[in-house]
């Protein structure tokens, strides 16, 4: 585990040290570190992000606001636009690991570090959130869903690296985030799930319980169009239950986690009189 | 004697600050990490990767070309005796070529090399051809011996309990209740990985610093694996991050491999275990499968108890037939019973070896008996806390080893106490309350009552004694030495205050020093809740001959009555005199040749056990407790908060209220964990949840908002002023209280810990079906 440290002063100097396939971005580090001490990545070349100041900044663009790539949960967390406009990006962050990790860890580092359990990327994948890329041949955008294609891979090519990530502003929704895990700080989803309902439209994520985090895009149409009164509801958690593909792991098994996905959509979505539910 | 002194301040239930609590706090204190010598050579260790096989062999070829790489050891550089274990030396120190590995984390090899990346890389790159042989998994194919790890059977160790007749029990019963409990490991979690450094010293020896609980144990293995006589190899104790039982015979495994690098290279060898080789090679909590039948009266008398208990053993017994004493001890729970039944056996499984661990084979067996008294009260309608009251243990009751209790047993105080603390009736109601209007979260109360053996009992006696050593300097300063470790529990600040306490000198003077082997004798292990009792008993002794001595000089200096003269915070006085410093006193002593130095000794009173039939007296004395605590059970999820906790234990006396609270805490904790969440995951004999990423400890998050002890000072005569135990009482009490709470909140019975989300989930659906 040998490695070159290296801190470019100018997004140009980032690009070149990129230009090494072994070398890997160090943002927080929270999710980097861990991967080389248990060699899944023995990168030649780490190369930190934190002179960077233009990759620090968040910009409010109307509809929508822009995370620079450096942002750490902490400074998310302090952001006024973020506290008003998007509620659930800050639901999620809240249970995100601790303090110490919420000070280093980024929501960027979160997309592409691309673990399903990744809770920051449940809120931005409910915010529609836009990936802005830079590398070799310029600048791409993608959307967050198509750039996350399994579990720690992303269509980055050798270069590449992401700026910023641009999401929806959604306070106009109203939101809920539940997170499953195995205690009550400091642990890895077992499952999660994301709302955001608007009269009759509806946005519905799940985290832990496929290769990614995955949208139920065919359970919110079904939403829409047939509603959930009566006999609908059972449909319509069937429907979203069937976007879901667990597996068995260390954390808990497919069973357990088809349970509660199930389990809370009967809650959320059945029981509006019950507390925690704001979503309805 | 004189009636109108007035009465002194004690420094003995006080409170004061921890002596070595700068130092830990600051970062200055030094553990086995921090201790570096010239020459140091870094090691890592090649483990089996195989549950069971045979080693063909080892080729180490590759590995050995590794540049920096000093040495790659086996079987064939140890140059005594290759065998390791405590109680029944049954492991290999390094396993032989042609041998059976019988367990993923078994040792093969060391390697020494210039820096810990290089030892480890070297390590990875030693190749072993092991033929695979069937591995057995679990008690119950283990039991069918079929395949057989270790000679004859795998069932190797009994142990029993025979006292009335069960059977007569059962049949006066009005209700009987069977059932199956099962307790899986748990891994002691320490903050500081295992870890030594072995040198050969200046007197021709190896002297190891280490992360260690029992230094004497790991003298005597390491002069066997050495060939060293005991005078040629020292102990000395480094600053210990947490042991929990985890650091009881460990370390002599661990110092032994270390050790085979010094000795063969000459240099001093540092063995630091990361924490996936912690977990993968070192002890656990025992796994306990076990069944009960339980007779009662209708009014909720215990008539007859019969259990047998499974212990998983893993591939070695090392310590286990000592750990199953005190699962056989405790198997009946905290109560006076006429008729007792208990068999206890251990197995080998091709596992894990576990060994010691806070409570040390008992708390699988109090979860699983405080569940059965919990179910009997529910089904006979008996209010839980009225339940334990009926059949608590008295003085002049008997024990389930029919040991008639004479003096010190608090166990109704304890309950009376948790009753009031917690406000039962009206915290009852509370939750029911909550209940009716809660649909998916549903609360529970639960109960738990128990006891606990002081020290190493009948099957320990040969080794329950303990030697201090107590020197005053010409300064007036105080050097203490022990056999007991301090390893975070506060034995230090316990042993300070009672030389503080005998000598009247300040506390702040108090030296205790770091455990060394060569200062004080062969002391037994730091175990068993033992250490207030006997270390604390020998300082004692120590240091009444030494005051005795200032009393004398002193009265011969002022010319008063040796009745009259006062030690008190760093003053001596006789009467109304202005008294005199301390420090003063003892220049005085040694201008006049006293003898400023002296030993104590304490050794356990005699026990007399009757192995045949598992009567006698089981243990010098008990330490009992009660416990309530509120869960919220989340019926979806099956996820338990602990919300409320109130646990109040006997303690004979608080020589440190500040030490006994943290204890309480922490062992409470420590227990949630084991109740809770603390899932060591296997999958064909290997540890998948081998960090804290996957192996769930609680976070503070975790901890209940409302927390709340209460001490009960019952005194035991033999105790210094009257202590018995609480290392690991305090932490007994918590798994069947949460068990039985969350037993309560969803109707069923919780017959598995931990009682992860999982697990309740399933508990909820299958009964639901
Ligand atoms: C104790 C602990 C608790 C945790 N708890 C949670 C939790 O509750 N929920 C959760 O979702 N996660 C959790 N994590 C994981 C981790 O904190 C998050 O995934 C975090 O968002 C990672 O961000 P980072 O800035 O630390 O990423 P880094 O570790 O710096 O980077 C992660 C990966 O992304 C790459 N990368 C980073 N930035 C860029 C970029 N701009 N362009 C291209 N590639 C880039 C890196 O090379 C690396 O491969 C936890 C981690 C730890 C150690």
């Amino acid at each position: 585990m040998t490695f070159k440290l290296m801190i470019p002063n100018t997004e140009g100097e980032l690009q070149q040290e990129l230009m090494d396939d072994e070398a890997r971005i160090l943002a927080g580090g929270t999710d980097l570190m861990v991967q080389m001490r248990s060699g899944k990545v023995a990168p030649t070349r780490v190369v930190s992000i934190k002179k960077l100041e233009r990759l620090k900044e968040i910009s409010d663009l109307g509809e929508r606001i822009r995370i620079g790539a450096a942002v750490t949960y902490s400074e998310l967390q302090r952001s006024h636009i973020l506290q008003e406009k998007s509620p659930i990006l800050l639901k999620a962050i809240r249970q995100i690991g601790s303090l110490q990790i919420r000070n280093r860890g980024t929501a960027v580092g979160n997309i592409a570090n691309a673990s399903p359990a990744g809770d920051a990327v449940l809120a931005m994948v409910l915010s529609e959130a836009r990936v802005e890329i830079m590398g070799p041949k310029g600048e791409r955008h993608e959307s967050i869903e198509s750039f996350i294609i399994g579990p720690g891979r992303t269509t980055l090519s050798t270069g590449e690296y992401i700026r910023a990530v641009v999401i929806e502003k959604t306070d106009d929704w109203q939101s809920l985030f539940i997170k499953v895990g195995q205690r009550n700080a400091m642990c890895i989803s077992v499952a999660s799930i994301g709302v955001l309902r608007k009269g009759k439209e509806v946005r519905l994520a799940f985290g832990s319980v496929a290769p990614v985090v995955v949208r139920a895009h065919k359970a919110e149409r079904f939403f829409t169009r047939e509603g959930i009164d009566g006999t609908k509801l059972g449909e319509f958690v069937e429907r979203c239950v069937e976007s879901i593909s667990p597996i068995d792991d260390v954390r808990a098994s497919s069973w357990y986690r088809r349970q509660v996905v199930r389990g809370e959509l009967m809650k959320i979505f059945g029981h509006p009189d019950v507390g925690g539910t704001d979503v309805t | 004697m004189k009636t109108s002194a007035p009465e002194r301040e004690r420094v003995v239930g006080s409170k004061v600050t921890r002596v070595d609590a700068v130092e830990k706090v600051t970062g200055l204190a030094k553990y086995a990490p921090d201790i570096y010598f010239d020459r140091m050579v870094h090691c890592a260790l090649v483990i089996a990767r195989k549950p069971h096989g045979i080693l063909h062999k080892i080729d180490a070829s590759r590995a050995q070309k590794l540049p920096g790489v000093f040495g790659i050891f086996t079987y064939k550089d140890v140059p005594g005796k290759n065998r390791l274990g405590e109680v029944v030396d049954d492991m290999p120190c390094l396993v032989a070529e042609g041998e059976t590995v019988k367990h993923y984390g078994d040792v093969v090899a060391v390697v020494a090399a210039s820096t810990q990346k290089t030892a480890e890389e070297a390590a990875r790159k030693v190749r072993l051809t092991i033929e695979e042989l069937p591995a057995v998994l679990d008690i119950e194919e283990a039991r069918r011996d079929e395949i057989r790890i270790h000679g004859s059977s795998n069932v190797s160790v009994h142990k029993k309990i025979r006292k009335g007749d069960v059977s007569k029990g059962f049949s006066r019963a009005d209700l009987i209740i069977e059932d199956n409990f099962m307790a899986s490991y748990q891994e002691h979690a320490y903050i500081e990985p295992q870890g030594v450094v072995v040198l050969p010293d200046t007197d021709y020896g190896m002297t190891v610093y280490g992360s260690i609980q029992c230094p004497y144990y790991v003298q005597s293995s390491l002069s066997k694996v050495l060939g060293f006589p005991m005078s040629k190899v020292r102990i000395i104790q480094a600053e210990t991050g947490g042991a929990f039982g985890g650091k009881e015979d460990v370390p002599s495994f661990v110092a032994s491999y270390a050790a085979v690098a010094a000795y063969n290279l000459k240099r001093p060898a540092r063995l630091i275990y990361p924490r996936e080789i912690d977990i993968h090679t070192t002890s656990k909590r025992h796994p306990v499968k076990s069944r009960y039948k339980m007779g009662f009266s209708k009014d909720g008398e215990i008539l007859a108890i019969e259990v047998d208990a499974y212990m998983d053993m893993g591939a070695y017994a090392t310590l286990s037939p000592v750990v199953m004493f005190r699962t056989l001890v405790h198997a009946a729970g905290a109560y006076s019973v006429d008729n007792v039944s208990v068999d206890t056996y251990g197995v080998y499984t091709n596992k894990v070896p576990p060994g010691a661990f806070r409570g040390f084979g008992s708390p699988q067996v109090l979860f699983a008996v405080e569940s059965m008294v919990d179910e009997a009260s529910r089904r006979l309608g008996i209010d839980p806390v009225d339940m334990r009251m009926k059949n608590a243990l008295r003085e002049g009751s008997r024990t389930s080893t029919d040991q008639l209790l004479t003096e010190s047993v608090g166990a109704v105080e304890t309950l009376d106490k948790v009753n009031e603390l917690s406000n039962w009736k009206e915290l009852n109601e509370r939750v029911e309350a909550f209940n009716r209007g809660s649909l998916f979260q549903k609360r529970g109360v639960g109960l738990s009552h128990i006891i606990y053996g002081v020290s190493l009992g009948a099957q320990g006696q040969h080794i329950d004694k303990s030697g201090a050593h107590v020197q005053i300097n010409r300064d007036g300063s105080v050097d203490v030495r022990i056999g007991g470790t301090e390893m975070g529990q506060g034995a230090k600040t316990v042993m300070a205050i009672i030389a503080a306490e005998e000598l009247g000198q300040k506390l702040s003077q108090i030296v205790v020093h770091q455990t060394d082997t060569a200062f004080v004798p062969d002391s037994g292990p730091t175990v068993a809740s033992r250490t207030t009792m006997f270390s604390g008993n020998a300082v004692r002794i120590a240091c009444k001959s030494l005051r005795e001595r200032l009393v004398k000089l002193y009265a011969e200096l002022n010319s008063c009555s040796e009745d009259e003269v006062e030690l008190h915070d760093g003053m001596i006085s006789c009467g109304q005199d202005k008294g005199m410093p301390f420090d003063e006193l003892i220049e005085e002593a040694f201008k006049k040749n006293v003898k400023m130095f002296e030993a104590g000794w304490y050794q356990s009173p005699v026990l007399e056990w009757d192995p045949e039939s598992g009567i006698g007296q089981a243990y010098i004395t008990y330490s009992f407790a009660s416990q309530v605590v509120v869960v919220e059970v989340d019926m979806i999820t099956g996820n338990t908060k602990v919300l409320e906790a109130y646990t109040v234990h006997d303690v004979g006396k608080a020589i440190n209220p500040e030490g006994v609270i943290g204890q309480i805490q922490g062992g409470f904790v420590q227990g949630m964990g084991y109740a809770l969440s603390e899932d060591l995951k296997m999958l064909n004999g290997r540890i998948l949840t081998d960090n804290f990423n996957t192996y769930i400890i609680p976070t503070i998050r975790d901890i209940p908002r409302v927390f709340k002890y209460g001490i009960v000072e019952d005194e035991f005569s033999e105790g210094p002023y009257g202590a018995k135990g609480i290392g690991e009482p305090s932490l007994m009490a918590t798994p069947p209280a949460i068990a039985n709470a969350i037993s309560r909140a969803i109707g069923r019975r919780i017959r598995h810990i931990p009682a992860t989300p999982e697990y309740v989930l399933n508990v909820i659906k299958e009964d639901a079906e």
